[in-house]
């Protein structure tokens, strides 16, 4: 199982063995995929690997030590009642977090989200929403 | 081809609860099953649907006189801040689904109008009119809901449009177009319609479809009122121009659409059913995603004839996966075979259940039309190029340096005997020989890659080319690549200069 996040680190709050030390203490496999730096915080966005005991443990640990946590597929929002299958989405998503069903409706899977807001700003009826970080 | 039944025949059938209706997808698997015969024999009825994006619909509403009257005709419409059509009579109105918001802009356009009233929302009424004896009032101020409207007739000019091409993108640049966004180095292909499904693929010679058919429009019941704008159906690019009262539609199969950097539009699902009155029909209706062929081009090139990629299908569109090249490429549409597909579900229990019956039509659909492009006074290649002055690839580069004096020229093409375009040389390409030593024409021109005009190609698209690629020249040349003459800057700017 894998789950992504999002965590954003205020200030100078951040070091770069913090995520080392709490993937040992949860037992758990952490892959950095996009870091930001910035003077005023440290954003990074990653995938936990481990079960869900585990990965509710890596964020638990990780909000204690002052990172602020994001779960993906509670930031991204996909309203299935707005969409009309009509697809553009999917051919725009750079990952597999979007797909066609057998039926030809979309999916959303947000674990494999990068965040690149195409579906966002795409979406023809305003089915996919960013609630933001 | 004889008739084994009759539309009143059918709806006979459909009155005593005998009928056999099948949806356009259940029936490719008879028709392939069973061969068209057999299949004519055993159903009535197939139902074909489309859920796509349109442009050319919109809806007549009429608001019913206020006290004092007003005459808005010829003055000015807003429904929620959208400026409808108002050249009608004083309280009439044509509201289109691509009209822009005065203040929200692609955000919201009359197709959004359109589904908020099928939705039972309240709409804004803004309307100023000239004020006249009979009509004194100059502007009025209300809000109003479907209820309210004494019509609200959807009449969409372009339905079931039956061809469209798919889009992709050469380019390393994002372009926004009608079909979405359209990713850089042949990052996805967008395409619309629902392929074997859509209704006039099913009846391509429109031997049932005509004046009076009538279909499923937006949820309600619709009527085709004769052939669509752009209807060509010798190009297989047919459509059709439906009406159907908005008021018994529903907002499941009305969807106003944003279309980012493009404009605003409306999902309209619609479904038409074909009568099976022969076995020329039911073998129409077998066609398959497979057979029905979709050329993909690169839309990069903003002109109306655009370099066409690749040759496909349905059947590869609507796998997710397109090879270009070497390359595979995700692909999806913009027409919801999901929706469509509850439609034809929808009006095979329709009709099952006695709530729909079939018309006789009474008009053909003209099986002539042709669409032409736009008739624009536009300065065109052909007319600002200058003629071409020409060597061999063979020439040494002396004698060619010579002419080059000689006619004042720093642009020269390189033909073969047929006049064929081999390459292009320059003053620069001269100059580099002296410091390389090469003494023929071949061994220093530009070969590959040689950028070319057309010679009704718009001139603005000509100085793009200039200026995007940075050469001096284009070549203008023909189908067989022979050499009309060629488009330099110079020539652009002492046209412009007169």
């Amino acid at each position: 199982m894998s789950k992504r996040i999002l965590v954003l680190f205020p200030n100078k709050g951040y070091k770069e063995s913090l995520l080392h030390e709490i993937m040992l203490k949860s037992g758990t496999v952490f892959n950095t995929i996009n870091t930001e730096v910035t003077p005023t915080h440290t954003k990074i966005m990653g995938e936990i690997k481990g079960d869900e005991e585990k990965a509710g443990e890596f964020m638990r640990i990780l909000k204690r030590r002052g990172g602020i946590v994001r779960e993906l597929d509670v930031m991204m929002k996909f309203d299935q009642a707005k969409c009309v299958s009509c697809g553009m989405c999917v051919s725009l998503c750079p990952t597999k977090a979007i797909l066609y069903n057998k039926d030809f409706s979309v999916k959303f899977d947000f674990n494999e989200c990068i965040l690149c807001m195409r579906c966002v700003e795409n979406c023809p009826v305003n089915a996919v929403s960013y609630l933001g970080d | 081809m004889s008739d084994i039944r009759s539309i009143d025949d059918i709806n006979a059938r459909i009155k005593s609860g005998d009928v056999v209706v099948v949806t356009a997808l259940e029936m490719k698997d008879i028709v392939a099953e069973k061969g068209p015969e057999k299949a004519a024999k055993e159903v009535d009825v197939v139902t074909t649907a489309t859920f796509g994006m349109t442009t050319s619909s919109g809806a007549f509403l009429n608001f019913g006189h206020s006290d004092p009257q007003i005459k808005m005709g010829g003055g000015e419409i807003l429904l929620n801040d959208v400026p409808a059509y108002a050249g009608l009579g004083s309280v009439d109105a044509y509201l289109g689904v691509t009209q822009l918001s005065k203040a929200h802009k692609i955000e919201y356009g009359g197709g959004h109008v359109i589904e908020d009233l099928v939705g039972g929302k309240s709409i804004s009424l803004k309307a100023y009119g000239s004020s006249t004896q009979c009509h004194p009032t100059r502007e009025i101020k209300g809000e109003f809901t479907i209820n309210d409207l004494n019509q609200a007739i959807m009449v969409n000019p372009r339905s079931f449009y039956q061809r469209y091409s798919a889009a992709t993108n050469s380019s390393d640049k994002v372009i926004c177009t009608y079909l979405g966004e359209l990713l850089p180095n042949f990052g996805n292909v967008a395409y619309f319609s629902t392929g074997s499904m859509s209704p006039l693929y099913n009846d391509p010679t429109y031997e049932t479809i005509g004046i009076g058919t009538r279909i499923f429009l937006g949820g309600g019941v619709g009527y085709v009122i004769g052939e669509g704008t752009q209807h060509s159906p010798k190009a297989m690019s047919g459509s059709l121009m439906v009406k159907g009262d908005m008021k018994k539609m529903k907002q499941r199969y009305l969807r106003g659409a944003s279309i980012k950097n493009y404009g605003t539009a409306l999902f309209v699902g619609g479904g038409l059913p074909i009568p099976v009155l022969n076995s020329n029909i039911a073998k129409n209706c077998g066609v398959t995603d497979e057979e029905i062929k979709v050329n993909i081009y690169d839309y990069h090139i903003p002109t109306r004839v655009k370099p066409l990629v690749k040759k496909t299908n349905y059947k590869e569109l609507k796998s997710g996966k397109v090879v270009i090249g070497e390359r595979e490429v995700k692909s999806s549409g913009l027409s919801s075979i999901k929706i469509a597909t509850e439609i034809c579900e929808k009006m095979k229990e329709m009709i099952e259940k006695g709530e729909f019956f079939l018309t006789n039509p009474v008009e053909r659909i003209t099986l002539e039309s042709v669409t032409k492009p736009m008739k624009l006074l536009y300065v065109k290649a052909s007319d600002v190029m200058s003629p071409a002055v020409t060597c061999s690839p063979e020439d040494s580069l002396k004698d060619v340096a010579k002419l080059m004096l000689e006619k004042k020229q720093d642009y020269m093409v390189a033909v073969d005997k047929q006049k064929r375009l081999q390459g292009v040389l320059t003053s620069w390409d001269v100059t580099k020989s002296i410091v390389t030593g090469k003494t023929k024409v071949k061994d220093v021109m530009t070969l590959q890659n040689v950028k070319t005009s057309r010679k009704d190609e718009p001139i603005e698209v000509s100085v793009r080319k200039l200026e995007q690629y940075g050469v001096r020249g284009l070549p203008v040349v023909d189908d067989d690549g022979k050499v009309l003459g060629v488009v330099k800057m110079r020539d652009v700017t002492y046209k412009v200069k007169g």
